[in-house]
This record gives structure tokens, C-alpha cells and sequence, in this order.
């Protein structure tokens, strides 16, 4: 498989690093859950980071791991919409064509940093195994915990573009019907 | 990212940061000018969808048309198409094809005119044959991996 460094890959979709990171720190302030230290981009691994304190209740964390996920994800779909529209099933390559790949750039940059890193997963995984009881959301987790850890594992194959590409050319047209 | 893994990443001097938690929602100018870069983009993307996704519904419509045999209906689909988005080569090849089922030279250079300049992806090509007459498909030539497109100044030989 064809190998680039990760700092490289996330200098190049430095786009992606900074909404995860917003949304992740959004997700820590909207769950109460005080944060000490944000780095939105950087040159190192990881690319961008946010620690913040404990996280008491399940419901937190898993809002904190999922939110940026989410909101990467809709992001990508959005922003790509007006570039698929007129490229893929109009076939015009020509109108706007800057533009267009411009915008494909930005979404793709940003869908292929949906998934949670390692260390986000590690503490969502952590937090998992703690919860007591028995609720729909503890098994909710374990699946999303469990599809988050084959696509990190999948991320030596590209995963997250090949995810990054899909939200953004499928998605849009499923949404909107056509 | 993780709590642990950050604090062994973080600077030495984070000791005194962790005693203080950031203020909630305050955040960096220059996070506020890249939200607001990310907003335009969005906002800005948004101009021309409407016009595009009626374009898509009407193509969509139009090779409905076409497979259920409305051929003069679906030229004017996509006529009416190509009126809005002059570029969108997808739609000219649906519309030479609707053209070229109409069994007409007239028609015919129409749809010749409309392929001109277009590389022809070979699902294309493999519908446009059934309907374009055999001396026309002989004026193609292969473009780049299975692609074919009109050999230049062909539309203006076959309309003298």
C-alpha cells in the first residue's frame, strides 16, 4: 500500500483537522466538560489535540467522540453537493471548473477527518467499558465503538478518503433524490 | 483528541495550563475567520445548486423518456437543459442519441454538432451505436483509455 506520512496527509487536509477539532472542543463545552488545552493544527502527530477533564457520564462521551464525526461528515456532504451535482451526473467539467475542485478539496479534506483518532477512540473505548448498567445507548456505543475501530484499522488502506470520497459524491445525490 | 496521550504531547509548561480550564465557547480569532472562510464556502457553494438540481431531475426524466420510447419528448428535455447548462456534456449525448433515433440527416447533424468536442465514455458509445447510423461511427476516434470523440472539422464536411 502506498504510504505517506500522517503529519503529511493532515498538513495537505489541514481543513479536516481544525472542524474536528472545533467540533470536538464545541462538544466538550456543550457537555459541560471543562477543556484545558486546544492545538487546532500543528506540524506532529497528533495534528490537532483538545484535552479536557473527566468525563462523568456516558451521554458525554459518547457526544464528544461522535459529534465531530457527525459534523465532519455533514460538512463533507454539503460542501460537495454543488460540485457532484453539475460534474457527475450533469458532466460539466467546464463551468466553474476551479471552483468546483476547490470545494471537492475542502470536503473531501474535511470528511476524511471524520473519524475519531486513535487516542479520542481509546478514551471513548475507556469510557464504555466503565458505564454500568444496561442501556440502549451502552450497546449503541459498543457498536459505534466497534465500527470506529475497523475503520481506524482500515485507515492503512485509505479508508478514510475511500469514506471521505463516498459521503461526498453518494450521499449528496441520495439526499437529494436524483 | 485523547486526554492522556495530549498531556504526554502537550508542553512542559502544561502543568499551569491544566489548572484553569479554557472559558467555554471562546475561541481563537483565527478559528473564528476559518469558521466564517468555511461558512462562505458552504453559503457560497449553495448559489447555483437550485439550478443544478433541477437540471439533474430534469436529466433524470429525460432518460426516463428515452427508455420508454419519447424520443421528440426527451429532445426537448433536453434541449430545455442544455438551454440552462450549456456545458453538461451528459446531456448532450443523451440528446444526440434522442436525435439520432429520429432517423433524420437533419436530426442527424444536430446530434453530430452536439457531440462535438466531447470525449465519449464507452457506456456512452455502446448506447449511441445502437441508434447512430454505421457511416457515422466510422467520423469517431479513440480519445485517451476507452473513450472515443469526433474527429475535428467532421460537422462542418458533413453539413456541406
Amino acid at each position: 500500500m502506498f504510504l505517506i506520512p500522517g503529519f503529511l496527509i493532515a498538513l495537505i487536509t489541514f481543513p479536516g483537522v481544525i472542524v474536528h477539532e472545533i467540533a470536538h472542543r464545541f462538544f466538550c463545552d456543550l457537555m459541560k466538560v471543562p477543556v484545558y488545552d486546544v492545538c487546532y493544527i500543528r506540524v506532529g502527530n497528533p495534528a490537532g489535540y483538545v484535552v479536557h477533564g473527566p468525563v462523568d457520564k456516558l451521554s458525554s462521551a459518547f457526544l464528544i467522540s461522535v459529534g465531530p464525526f457527525i459534523i465532519n461528515t455533514l460538512l463533507c456532504s454539503l460542501i460537495a453537493v454543488s460540485s457532484v451535482v453539475p460534474t457527475y451526473v450533469l458532466g460539466d467539467s467546464v463551468t466553474n471548473s476551479g471552483w468546483h475542485m476547490f470545494l471537492m478539496y475542502i470536503a473531501i479534506s474535511i470528511g476524511m477527518h471524520a473519524f475519531p483518532s486513535k487516542e479520542d477512540l481509546n478514551n471513548f473505548h475507556e469510557q464504555v467499558k466503565r458505564a454500568k448498567g444496561f442501556s440502549p445507548l451502552l450497546i449503541f456505543s459498543h457498536i459505534v465503538g466497534a465500527i470506529f475501530f475497523v475503520a481506524r484499522l482500515l485507515s492503512f488502506v485509505w479508508f478514510d478518503l475511500i469514506y471521505a470520497f463516498l459521503v461526498a459524491t453518494i450521499l449528496p445525490l441520495l439526499i437529494l433524490g436524483i | 483528541m485523547g486526554d492522556e496521550q495530549d498531556r504526554q504531547s502537550a508542553p512542559e509548561e502544561s502543568q499551569e495550563i491544566y489548572a484553569k480550564p479554557i472559558p467555554p465557547h471562546s475561541y481563537p480569532l483565527w478559528i473564528k475567520l476559518f469558521g466564517a472562510f468555511v461558512g462562505l464556502v458552504f453559503i457560497g457553494s449553495l448559489i447555483s445548486l437550485p439550478a443544478d438540481v433541477v437540471a439533474a431531475r430534469e436529466f433524470r426524466l429525460a432518460q426516463k423518456e428515452y427508455k420508454q420510447g419519447r424520443i421528440p419528448e426527451t429532445v426537448s428535455l433536453c434541449e430545455k437543459i442544455l438551454a440552462a447548462e450549456p456545458n453538461a456534456e451528459h446531456i448532450k449525448v443523451l440528446c444526440a442519441q434522442a436525435r439520432f433515433a429520429l432517423n433524420s440527416k437533419e436530426e442527424d447533424l444536430k446530434a453530430l454538432k452536439l457531440l462535438k468536442g466531447i470525449s465519449i465514455t464507452a457506456s456512452s458509445w455502446d448506447e449511441l451505436t445502437q441508434v447512430m447510423p454505421q457511416g457515422y461511427q466510422q467520423l469517431f476516434i479513440e480519445s485517451g483509455k476507452s473513450a472515443v470523440k469526433l474527429r475535428d472539422g467532421v460537422v462542418d464536411q458533413e453539413a456541406k
